[in-house]
Order: C-alpha cells, then sequence, then structure tokens
C-alpha cells in the first residue's frame, strides 16, 4: 500500500510540477516521500548500541543495548532493545511496534519479577532511558506523522541540503516544530533543530557518519542530541549494523520477550 | 564490558549481583530475645548458554540468602535451571523456570504457577523456582500454553526467631497435603492469551496442588505455631488489560474450587487501573498514578488481606542518568477501615555497578481478626546496597 501510495505521490507530484508551479508544502511533502522511498525494502537489520548521557556538570554514564529491527510494509517498524549495561538494567527488553497513525504497541520485560508489562504508550515526548532522545525521536519514519514544508536550501559541512520543516501531527508530540537539514545527494538528514510549545529552541540532533548498507541504505554510525535548555546530551553510536540476519515476525513476539539475550 | 559483549555474541552470558540488606524494626517483638535490626545478604547470578542459531537456550540462576537472625531466611534456591527450544511458531521448555501471568500490581491472584518465597519479602513478587514442562504455541489467534508441573515448592516461613511471621510459627517440616502424593503430585495449566488492538486477554487453568496454604486449619494458637496444609483445587482465571493513551485499565479474576468440601469454593478479583503523566509540571519526570480494588467471595473469611481492599499507589521516574525510581502505594481495609498497610520503595544507582534501593513497609491495624492485625509489631525500614557484576 505505501508502494502505491508513494509511487502515486511521484506521479501526482510530477503532474502537477508540470502544471503548476508547486507550493512549499508541495515541495516539502515531495522531499519526505524521496526519503521514504530511498528506506523501502531493507528488510531486517541487528545492531549494537552505546548511548553515552552526559550531565552539564560532565558526569557521564554508558549504556549498552543491542537492537532488532524489522521492516513493516505499509505500517510503522517493529524494534526489540535489549539492554546490557548499566547491569542493574541488563536482561530488560523493550518491544516496541510503531505505527503511521494513532499509538505505538509497547511491551517491557522486567527480569527481576519475570514479567512482561504492556505499557501505555503515550509516552512519545518522555526521555528514552534518561537520555535526551525522546522515544518519539527512535521511532521509525513515516510520512503520516508529519505535516512537510519545504523552507530553503542551505549548505552545511559542504554539501548541499534542503530544509524541510517536519511539524508532528500527534498532539502528544513534545515538540511543536522541527526543521531538518537533508542532503539533496541521497536525501538523508543531518542536522534536526526541535522547537517546544513556545516555539523556543529546545534540541539539535546531529547525525553523521554515514555508511552504505547493501548498496542502497545509507546508516549513520552516530547521533548526537543536545539539550539547550538542560546543557545535557546524548551520544548515540551503533556498532556491528548487519542485514539480513533473518529475522521475522515471530522474533518480536511479545512471547518471546523473555528469551531475548 | 566489551569482553561481555563478546561472549554474548558466542551465546555465552553470566551476570550477577550481591546486596547487603539492613532492615529496622520500628516496633519492639512481643517476642523476648528477638533484634530490631536483620541483617542479610543476598547473591543471585545468572548463566546463559545459548547454541543452534539461538534455537536453544540454556539459562541457570542460583539463589542464595544469608540472614544473621532468621535461619528459616537464611535459604537457597535454583530460581531458573532451565533448556528452551524455540520454533518458528512454538516454545519449548524444560527444567525449573518462573512463569508470571497477570496485569494487576497490588495483588498477584491469576499468577499460580510458581511458588511465593515469602521469606524475601510479604509483597509476593518473589518466586521459588518450579520444576516444569511447558509447551507453548504462537499464531494470529493467540498463544496456547500447556504446562505440566511434576514436583510441588512449599512456601517459604520466617523461623520463630525472624519477624514479619504475625506471632505464628509454621512448621515447614511437617506441612500436611490434600493429595496422598504429596510433594510428587503433578499438578496441570494451561492458559491461552492474546493482543487484539489495544486489548491483552488471557485465560488460565490451573488442577493441582494450591500454592496458597492453609494456615489456620491445624493451627494451634496456644503454643503459637501451625502445620500449612495444602489442598487441591482447580482454579479458573482471567487476565484482562486495556492500554489505551495514558490509562490502563486492568482486572484479574479466579474462580477457586476445591474437592474437600471443608473449603468453600470462591470467586475474587482485583480491577484497577493506572495513569501515566509524562513529563510532570514540565519536568522530565513520569508520574503514574495507580488505582486498584480487591474483592474476595468469602469475604471476612478469606485467607488473603485483599477482601475488600483498595490500593492507591504512585510511581515516579525521575529519568535521570542514575534511573531514580519512587514508588508509594497504600492499601486500606475497606471493611476494618483502621486496617491498613503502606510501602515506600525508592531506588537510585550509586556507581555504574552500584544501587540502593531503600524499602519502607508499614501496618496498621486495631481489628484482631484482621490479617494485618499480626503484622502490626512488625513494620520496618530496609536499606539495600547491590552490587552487579559479570
Amino acid at each position: 500500500m505505501k508502494h502505491l501510495t508513494c509511487a502515486f505521490g511521484i506521479v501526482c507530484l510530477l503532474l502537477a510540477s508540470a502544471l503548476h508551479a508547486e507550493t512549499s508544502q508541495e515541495k516539502g511533502l515531495a522531499i519526505a516521500n524521496e526519503m521514504k522511498s530511498r528506506d523501502i525494502g531493507w528488510g531486517d537489520s541487528q545492531s549494537e548500541m552505546v548511548m553515552t548521557l552526559r550531565t552539564r556538570k560532565g558526569q557521564e554514564i554508558v549504556r549498552q543495548m543491542r537492537s532488532k529491527t524489522l521492516e513493516v510494509q505499509g505500517d510503522g517498524d517493529k524494534a526489540l532493545t535489549i539492554f546490557d549495561t548499566p547491569l542493574d538494567v541488563k536482561g530488560t527488553s523493550f518491544l516496541s511496534f510503531s505505527h503511521s497513525t494513532g499509538n505505538d504497541d509497547q511491551w517491557i520485560y522486567l527480569p527481576a519479577v519475570k514479567r512482561v508489562k504492556r505499557i501505555a504508550s503515550r509516552n512519545k515526548s518522555g526521555p528514552f532511558l534518561g537520555s535526551e532522545f525522546a522515544f518519539e525521536d527512535l521511532s521509525s519514519f513515516e510520512i503520516e506523522k508529519f505535516n512537510f514544508n519545504y523552507l530553503g536550501d542551505e549548505s552545511l559541512n559542504g554539501q548541499a541540503m534542503v530544509i524541510l520543516s517536519m511539524d508532528p501531527v500527534d498532539p502528544n508530540s513534545g515538540y511543536t516544530k522541527a526543521n531538518a537539514w537533508v542532503d539533496t545527494e541521497h536525501y538523508r538528514v543531518h542536522k534536526i533543530v526541535f522547537y517546544d510549545r513556545r516555539d523556543t529552541l529546545m534540541k539539535t540532533l546531529l547525525i553523521s557518519d554515514y555508511k552504505l548498507y547493501k548498496d542502497k541504505y545509507w546508516r549513520a554510525d552516530k547521533q548526537n542530541m543536545t539539550n539547550h535548555k538542560t546543557g545535557k546530551s546524548t551520544d548515540i553510536v551503533i556498532k556491528n549494523l548487519t542485514f539480513d540476519t533473518g529475522l521475522s515476525d515471530s522474533d518480536f513476539n511479545e512471547n518471546r520477550l523473555k528469551r531475548a539475550r | 564490558m566489551a569482553m561481555s559483549q563478546a561472549a554474548l555474541a558466542q551465546g555465552l552470558g553470566f551476570d550477577g549481583s550481591v546486596e547487603l540488606e539492613q532492615r529496622l524494626f520500628i516496633e519492639d517483638n512481643p517476642f523476648p530475645g528477638i533484634n530490631h535490626s536483620q541483617t542479610s545478604i543476598r547473591f543471585l547470578a545468572e548463566f546463559f548458554k545459548e547454541w543452534n542459531n539461538g534455537d536453544d537456550q540454556l539459562v541457570f540462576e542460583p539463589f542464595v540468602r544469608l540472614d544473621a537472625q532468621d535461619n528459616e531466611r537464611s535459604h537457597a534456591d535454583i530460581r531458573q535451571l532451565i533448556w528452551s527450544h524455540n520454533g518458528e511458531n512454538y516454545e519449548l521448555s524444560a527444567g525449573i523456570g518462573q512463569v508470571y501471568w497477570g496485569v494487576t500490581e497490588s495483588q498477584h491472584l491469576v499468577d499460580v504457577i510458581n511458588q511465593t518465597d515469602n521469606v524475601e519479602n510479604i509483597d509476593g513478587e518473589d518466586k521459588l523456582g518450579q520444576p516444569m514442562i511447558h509447551y507453548s504455541y504462537f499464531n494470529d489467534y493467540g498463544t496456547f500454553e500447556a504446562f505440566v508441573l511434576p514436583y510441588f515448592r512449599e512456601r517459604t516461613f520466617e523461623g520463630a526467631n525472624g519477624r514479619l511471621n504475625g506471632g505464628f510459627v509454621v512448621d515447614n517440616d511437617r506441612a500436611l497435603y490434600e493429595s496422598s502424593a504429596e510433594q510428587s503430585h503433578v499438578d496441570f495449566a494451561a492458559r491461552y492469551s492474546n493482543t487484539i488492538g489495544d486489548w491483552s486477554l488471557g485465560f488460565s487453568w490451573f488442577g493441582g496442588t494450591s500454592r496458597e496454604p492453609d494456615l489456620l486449619r491445624f493451627a494451634d494458637f496456644e503454643a503459637g505455631s501451625t502445620t500449612p496444609f495444602y489442598p487441591q483445587i482447580t482454579q479458573l482465571g482471567a487476565d484482562i488489560q486495556l492500554t489505551t493513551g495514558s490509562w490502563l485499565v486492568k482486572i484479574e479474576a479466579i474462580q477457586r474450587n476445591h474437592d474437600d468440601p471443608f473449603y468453600q469454593d470462591f470467586a475474587a478479583a482485583t480491577i484497577g487501573t493506572e495513569y501515566t503523566v509524562v513529563g510532570l509540571l514540565g519536568s522530565v519526570y513520569d508520574l503514574g498514578l495507580l488505582a486498584e480494588y480487591s474483592w474476595d467471595e468469602r469475604d471476612q473469611l478469606a485467607t488473603s488481606v485483599f477482601q475488600n481492599d483498595a490500593f492507591i499507589g504512585a510511581r515516579l521516574a525521575f529519568n535521570d542518568v542514575n534511573d531514580s525510581q519512587l514508588l508509594v502505594g497504600l492499601s486500606n481495609d475497606l471493611d476494618n477501615s483502621d486496617s491498613r498497610a503502606i510501602f515506600v520503595e525508592a531506588s537510585t544507582r550509586l556507581a555504574p555497578v552500584l544501587t540502593m534501593n531503600v524499602e519502607l513497609r508499614y501496618f496498621e491495624s486495631d481489628t484482631p481478626s484482621d490479617l494485618l492485625f499480626r503484622l502490626e509489631d512488625d513494620s520496618f525500614i530496609q536499606i539495600g546496597v547491590e552490587y552487579f557484576f559479570d
């Protein structure tokens, strides 16, 4: 279905641009569709993740986790995250089914009581494990989640970019506004600035060290989120990312959570 | 840390923790020679091996508690020693395992597979390892599970030198059973569960030896001692959770039937709700508010403290680098409104491998017939420091 809407969108867009000068919203949506269409068909992947949380005073804590993701055609992706450090949370695992519209489905496995708990998912604005990343920042990119607008061209780190405003549709989002810098060569996001309800700058996300996988899919090794209000920051470094690892729907069954290691 | 990730890649894992725990009791114990304080140390580890591309797993989880005060609380257990084989649509496990069923927080009515390790804590959250063969099959219509439970574990109870025994010494060595097979009685259980949109549903059946002993039938009130009696039961259970937006709505209900006419068959239920405020008052704190109500058809004859009780609680997650958390709860009996239990659980990380856990349990009751009355003198504060290794 996504293929269809995407293809349809592009056809519409071509027609539209042939007939009249496109609006900035149309151009924004076209860029977003291009971003999404370049990221269809990747299948499944596994990776290790090192998350470093830094307070304003420079106190640091490192969280290590592993994640497994499965692409779901026509909806958001499925993701399983297993925590390795700090050791007191080792064995905790988190299962999430992202949805293009509405709330995600989320389960957490608590090893101390061997209990799988389904949790309320209107937590998208809440911090992911005390980090500067909110749950929504780590959720899969879906067209339906945003209103797009093309704001202009700008070069960043010597690369030609467009600035795309992507304002969350969901009123439960922690942001009212977000602007993304997207390169026009491969349609990859390099920077996002987030604004809060009072329209003041809240956070900046820098995404770097892109690598090409399966000759088609770009994935960034590094993400840095800085919170301008608190002075805190979080780095995410991805390691050993591999695709086509043989994951299937049954690996993301809530019954399998307690076996996840 | 890097080493353990490398080991994990080879399908091996090891980690564990040691906790030094100090309890301070607020009131005097009516029995002479019993201290105000209770020191203990707890050891827990997990060995893990995976092979066949992760299709086969072996988990070994030994547990030891050494208590300076109460020799009944000093105990060792195999929490888990279980092999599991994961097929595409099924899972088969055999060994000593742990299985949790249910959705509510204040009481765990439906959860019937594992015996409660009562000396660990009186909240019923700690469980003894249960020998089992467990088969589950899952497809689009849900998860179907069957259990064979070939050996029975007796509930642990504080000894004569311990606190929290309600002034009753339970003689575990002489436990009595309705079944002549005693601990060797083979129990069976089955469960169906499914997630349909916002609904999570579980329906279960259990037939065998009750995990909950009858402590009154063979009680010697003058001597202040009792022998636990474990009847045979058939229990039907339902646990349902609706997850919608910031709200959780939960129901657990059971119907427990006995073969022995000495016991009244009964129904019991807990219903509750949980509401989460994300970003409390513009902060990064998450606040979860809990309210639950428990009912038992046997009313005052109920063997649990939750026969007509309300529970309210609040869970505060600080979302800081140290994962600090605070949980506060109050259970109040609605029949004997002077009977209540209050608890506070707080935890934070002191260093990457060190956490501190603080717990307060306060019991209050002026009604001698209420089960909580027996714990009235045993309110305590507990401070634990836990060290993690791998």
